[in-house]
């Protein structure tokens, strides 16, 4: 693998590759700290891909998504899971503290406040009104996010029937998520398995980009 | 709020957390029987409240938790914190631990083309998993032509538009509060 070093690196050039350089523990926490403030129901995975992969370009779609499935199939909040991985991966332990705590503290004061709020006047019928029509917003949200994450693979047959049986693993088949990642999972690596020369080139492309983030964080 | 409740939300969480597979959901039936009929901790109407509750808050959805955790701890005061904060820590921390450790494990693939391959097959079934998702909240939240137009033309909205999400949010909550949704 040494001597593929030697290739200059096209991280400045290429879009996809994220900026280089690995964010302190305090702005991993605020970054998380945005991401669980605008993040409502369930959609708080697309807004992490919104800020990490998009805003702040810390990791490439695809290392991303990869996270995502590694975070669904461990037990566990996935989002939280999420957090950990994207924290730890950007700067070790601390990293994941500072994610899970950003992800955590004020959602936990707001919720620690509804609640209290809800034990001592009990329901009032506007409010849970309100909820429903929030949690309809949110949906439309996660939708269009959704739409955003899926359109790098709308050219490409294999990418879409994978997706088309993870969709159908969970509301046709009914299975539970992990069952359907554990089972799908294989196929698709299998199916990108290392070959020839075309993969050995985008892994020392993701070698030098981690290479670098590495340096970055020594200096 | 006493130590054996104390003990009884960190024994229910932290043991939740580590068979809790995909998240709450997978785990909710289990909260419910040991939240209402187990400890008597509330109602099953006041269980089904906190979760809308912690549907609408935001941040992750594992931290409805934290509402179970309030009021078995006595729903107000310090006593409640504690009994809130407890339920969280039990349920997010050994999960976290694990992830940490397996995030370990991936770095260490850094250099080889499996990893490579991983990422690149596991990100469409991810995407596969994100529609899913979004029909599983429809379903549950939308239970009429008007709700389901409103996510759509949100969705609409998000995507050909520049329009501020908490915008959309609060116009959605408003329409729900006059009685539209």
């Amino acid at each position: 693998m040494a001597s593929y070093r030697t290739i200059p690196t096209s991280s400045m050039s290429e879009p996809a590759v994220p900026a280089a350089g690995a964010p302190a523990a305090g702005e991993i926490f605020r970054a998380f700290l945005r991401i669980a403030l605008v993040s409502f129901g369930g959609g708080l995975a697309l807004w992490m891909q919104r800020e990490i992969v998009e805003r702040k370009r810390w990791l490439s779609p695809e290392e991303f998504l990869a996270g995502l499935a590694l975070a669904r199939v461990l037990p566990g909040a996935n989002q939280v899971n999420l957090g950990t991985h994207v924290g730890a991966r950007l700067a070790g332990g601390r990293g994941a503290l500072a994610a899970v705590a950003g992800l955590t503290a004020i959602p936990f004061a707001i919720l620690v406040v509804l609640g209290e709020a809800y034990f001592r006047f009990h329901e009032v019928p506007a409010l849970r009104a309100a909820l429903h029509g929030a949690v309809a917003t949110a949906t439309g949200m996660a939708l269009a996010m959704g739409i955003k994450l899926a359109r790098p693979y709308a050219a490409r047959f294999d990418a879409i029937a994978l997706a088309a049986a993870a969709f159908a693993g969970v509301h046709v088949l009914r299975w539970p998520v992990p069952w359907v990642v554990l089972v799908l999972a294989p196929l698709a690596i299998a199916w990108h398995r290392p070959r020839a020369s075309a993969n050995r080139e985008a892994a020392v492309l993701a070698d030098d980009r981690a290479g670098d983030s590495r340096r970055e964080k020594g200096a | 709020m006493t130590l054996l409740t104390l003990a009884r939300i960190l024994a229910l969480f932290g043991s939740l957390s580590l068979v809790s597979l995909g998240g709450r959901n997978s785990v909710l039936p289990e909260m419910q029987r040991a939240a209402v009929e187990q400890y008597g901790w509330m109602s099953d109407r006041q269980f089904a409240d906190l979760f809308a509750i912690s549907e609408a808050a935001p941040g992750p959805s594992s931290l409805m938790v934290a509402l179970i955790g309030l009021k078995a701890g006595g729903a107000t005061g310090a006593s409640g914190l504690v009994g809130a904060f407890a339920a969280v820590a039990a349920m997010i921390g050994p999960a976290c631990f694990l992830t940490w450790l397996a995030t370990r494990g991936w770095e260490r693939l850094r250099r080889s083309p499996w990893r490579a391959a991983a990422e690149r097959g596991l990100a469409p079934i991810t995407v596969g998993l994100v529609a899913a998702s979004v029909l599983t909240i429809a379903r549950s939240n939308d239970h009429d032509l008007v709700a389901w137009g409103v996510t759509l033309a949100t969705a609409a909205l998000v995507l050909g538009t520049r329009v501020s999400p908490l915008a959309l949010m609060a116009a959605g909550a408003l329409l729900g509060a006059l009685g539209f949704i």
